[in-house]
């Protein structure tokens, strides 16, 4: 093998880590080998030969991770057994949820007239109420009491879980502020940023109502 | 198209392709990739990732199956990998779309014709 090879190798091997534990223990050994095979195979052909097959694998990677934990999140959702029961599905879930929020800190803070009718807005303050008391259900529903893993980092995800809570309401009525103007006030991009990120906050909390409705046997087990 | 397997069609191009490159004999995943690749005339080009997905979701609703290490060295001793083949229900299935196919393309060439381009 080139060093070319070598690298595209090495790198699949680190990139298959992201799949689903169950998937990645299952087929892991597999997916590696007809990589290689295709590796080995695109090899005599020349360097961008190779780099063409991994620039591909990577191509579809995204839309395969995508595919993988959404049938393995449902199917242990169907099943009541999903726990975030690993560091990578905490990651996931905190990347998830609090990269949409630190984006609408970041653009709040790009255009503060967001802030105009902070607190005089009783409607914008009882939906956020609603909005972080969800929130702070679905993080607490995703935390299964005595996990062995999560145990150490439970008040950590308490306090993280109160602080994403008390961010929806604050920046709540910015949302409405928002969403009142739009599209006559800020740019384009500004209105579709907010409204998008807004669409996927609200799916957060209907995730955890979603969960709340599916498993409520489960509920009384793992909420403090 | 009442039948049973009625709801399970139309296949995907790819999921038909896989099948269809089980059909003559078991064979492993690189193997599968490349019949596929001839199949459709290069149209399809599988990566690994895609490949495995596609085989669990066959495994998972038991239209292939993994071939035992017994069963590999019995039907084909050159085979040393990680095997699939047909299951019956996969043949069902298989059949069931070739046979929606073909109704297809009859009634399309009854209403088209290479004239009409």
């Amino acid at each position: 093998m080139t060093r070319i090879a070598i690298f595209c190798h090495s790198s699949y091997v680190a990139l298959i880590r992201l799949y689903p534990a169950k998937f990645r223990h299952r087929f892991g050994a597999e997916l590696l080998e007809v990589f290689t095979a295709k590796l080995t195979e695109a090899g005599p052909l020349g360097t961008s030969a190779v780099i063409r097959v991994w620039l591909h694998e990577l191509a579809e990677l995204p839309g395969n991770l995508f595919t993988e934990y959404q049938l393995a999140f449902v199917k242990s959702y169907g099943k009541g057994e999903f726990q975030m029961s690993n560091t990578l599905r905490s990651r996931l879930f905190f990347l998830g949820v609090g990269l949409p929020l630190g984006l609408v800190v970041t653009l709040a803070f790009i255009n503060p007239n967001w802030f105009r009718v902070l607190f005089s807005n009783n409607l914008g303050w009882l939906i956020s109420v609603s909005f972080g008391l969800m929130l702070a259900l679905n993080v607490l529903l995703l935390i299964p009491r005595g996990n062995p893993i999560l145990i150490g980092w439970r008040p950590a995800l308490v306090v993280a879980c109160a602080f994403l809570a008390a961010l929806f309401v604050i920046f709540g009525p910015a949302f409405l502020t928002v969403i009142k103007r739009f599209p006559s006030e800020g740019t384009p991009l500004q209105s579709f940023l907010t409204i998008g990120l807004i669409l996927i906050d609200l799916g957060c909390v209907g995730a955890g109502v979603f969960l709340v409705a599916r498993s409520p046997g489960k509920n009384s087990n793992v909420l403090p | 198209m009442n039948t049973p397997t009625a709801h399970y069609l139309p296949l995907t191009e790819t999921t038909l392709f896989i099948l269809l490159s089980l059909t003559p004999q078991p064979r492993h995943g690189y193997a599968i990739m490349k019949a596929v690749i001839e199949l459709s005339a290069g149209r399809i080009n599988l990566t690994a990732g895609t490949l495995y997905g596609a085989l669990k979701r066959l495994l998972e609703q038991n239209w292939i199956e993994p071939m035992d290490e017994q069963d590999r060295v019995a039907d084909n001793p050159g085979l040393p990998r990680k095997a699939y083949r047909l299951t019956g229900l996969g043949r069902v299935i298989l059949n069931a779309e070739i046979t929606r196919l073909d109704s297809v393309v009859k009634v399309a060439r009854l209403h088209w014709t290479e004239e009409q381009i």
